[in-house]
């Protein structure tokens, strides 16, 4: 058999040169850690295996300089007043919090004996809250529905207001809650439109989001929600917890995740470098919660979860000169149809 | 017995490495001191410089995770480790096309040990079917693309390419067959294959 084929492929190789052992230093040094971490015998349980099977650090979806949540620019653009209007055609509610309480409902709340001890490093807290919630069941919208997420602080008259199409095929719109006032059109944008870069994806909910952290980690990159990093390692200090963070606000505050999606995510975060535990962390409403925070470029972001139900209740930021926001998840719910702007 | 680094015992093979780090982790260390840059070539030539460094060391992550799986009648770890490999670098499935794509822009530096047929090759690649051959490999399906290169690029053996995919010998051949086709095809839309094709046979 002629293998010019072959031959041919072989012409197209890379000219690539051994890299000198000092050019591979970081890499020994993560292998040498790991080694270390062992010996000390304080590796973290890993329920599902997914370490063995694709890696124990989280990949590296870092942000480039400036990255903000995607839905920021959403929230920013929100108008003046607004009441806490239920949405027309409310379907069913999914119950992430009051304002009017210290927890937030039933809907990703184990019960009590699923409580951490204390003590715990945020992977594993997070991986505690990962287990948690795995199996539980919850509503889930049909394709035609929308996603309304209200978040704000208390007695705020301009909280934000969010319908995001359930699967991305109808427009969304972000505006002042309740549906009055001005609002911004986002374009219809499905995960495989999002997925070959043809737009910025938006979605309530994506069944199709994966449930294992690696997968969900490329997806959250596909799908362009999380960056890769491309930058030399001595730049890269949190801006994977970072965009990750900042990736849990956007889909929190806008989208209905299952909880294995939510679970997958909390898996991610305790395989990540950079997040710490918050034993208590009060959010815009008063509710005092469990916080997981990360530092990158002298600001401070820490996300508050119920402690015993581990739903989302918001997050707080701090740059060099003090708080910057603070901002609660105040409603999430299924709605059958955005109200009709004017 | 022969001393390494940290006056370590120098063994014999990688699965004795291996088999010693079961009880001394800090023994695998050896195996990366042996092989990482020969992983970390593959890696960048599949999915590029800039991101070779983590993926190599995630697949030395992954190799020490594992270990206590690793078949201790393999002698030879490269295989494994070229297997843990292939499955990161299929994570960054964009790099490598993009990688792919460079060469349609690019002239490749043909690294082989230039015999006659490669230097042909190399210059006829240059200019005529560099972009056709590039794209073909780009569109391959993942696991044919994984045997072709394993075996073009780093000279890997059937058995030894069946032990990096946990695969078998004869699913290997038929994925290169596989492969070898449909560049055949390519390479024919661009005329070039007769005419190489006549080029080895005057030799």
């Amino acid at each position: 058999m002629n293998d010019f084929d072959l031959v041919l492929v072989t012409s197209l190789r890379p000219d690539v040169t051994l890299a000198p052992p000092q050019h591979l230093a970081a890499a020994r040094d993560q292998l040498t850690a790991a080694i270390a971490t062992e010996q000390r015998g304080d590796v973290l349980a890993d329920p599902d295996g997914e370490a063995a099977r694709a890696g124990d650090r989280a990949p590296q979806i870092f942000p480039p300089a400036g990255h903000k949540p995607k839905r920021s620019r959403g929230w920013q653009a929100a108008g003046a007043i607004a009441g806490l209007v239920v949405a027309a055609g409310v379907a069913v509610a999914l119950v992430i919090g009051s304002a009017a309480g210290p927890t937030p409902g039933p809907r990703r709340g184990p019960g009590p004996h699923h409580q951490p001890p204390v003590a715990l490093t945020a992977a594993q807290w997070l991986t505690t809250a990962a287990t948690a919630i795995a199996n539980q069941r919850t509503p889930i919208p049909r394709p035609g529905q929308y996603i309304y997420t209200v978040i704000g602080q208390p007695h705020s008259t301009n909280n934000e207001g969010a319908w995001l199409s359930a699967n991305g095929r109808k427009p969304g719109f972000f505006g002042q809650a309740g549906g009055h006032g001005g609002h911004i059109r986002i374009p219809p944008c499905p995960v495989p439109a999002a997925e070959t870069g043809k737009c910025e994806f938006d979605a309530g909910y994506v069944p199709q989001m994966p449930t294992s952290p690696r997968a969900l980690a490329d997806f959250l990159v596909r799908v362009g929600i999380a960056t890769k990093y491309h930058g030399p390692p001595d730049r890269s200090k949190n801006w994977a917890a970072n965009t990750l963070g900042k990736s849990m606000i956007t889909m929190f505050s806008s989208m209905d995740l299952s909880p294995r999606q939510q679970a997958a995510l909390f898996k991610l975060m305790a395989k990540t470098r950079g997040f710490v535990l918050v034993k208590r962390a009060v959010d815009a409403l008063g509710r005092t919660g469990t916080g997981i925070a990360w530092s990158y470029q002298g600001g401070t972001v820490t996300l508050i979860f119920d402690r015993h139900s581990y739903a989302f209740l918001g997050w707080t930021a701090h740059g060099q000169g003090g708080p910057t926001d603070r901002v609660s998840l105040i409603k999430q719910v299924i709605v059958n149809r955005p109200p009709s702007f004017k | 017995m022969r001393t390494g680094t940290a006056g370590r015992p120098v063994r014999a093979d990688d699965a004795a490495v291996i088999e010693a780090s079961k009880a001394d982790p800090e023994a695998f260390a050896e195996l990366f001191d042996r092989h990482a840059q020969m992983i970390h070539r593959y890696i960048a030539r599949r999915i590029g410089p800039q991101i070779a460094e983590d993926v190599v060391a995630e697949t030395f992550l992954v190799a020490f995770r594992r270990r206590d799986r690793y078949e201790p009648a393999q002698a030879d770890a490269r295989p494994w480790l070229y297997g843990i490999a292939t499955h990161l670098i299929s994570q960054h499935r964009r790099d490598e096309s993009r990688q792919l794509r460079l060469h349609q822009v690019a002239r490749p530096t043909p690294s082989v040990e230039p015999g006659h047929e490669v230097r042909v090759a190399g210059d006829v690649t240059a200019e005529t079917v560099r972009g056709a051959l590039a794209a073909a490999l780009d569109e391959l399906p993942d696991l044919e693309r994984d045997v072709l290169l394993l075996i073009a690029w780093e000279q890997l053996s059937y058995a030894e390419t069946a032990s990096a995919l946990g695969v078998p010998v004869g699913t290997v051949r038929s994925r290169l067959n596989r492969a070898r086709h449909r560049v055949r095809e390519a390479l024919a839309a661009t005329g070039l294959s007769a005419t190489f094709r006549e080029i080895l046979s005057n030799e």
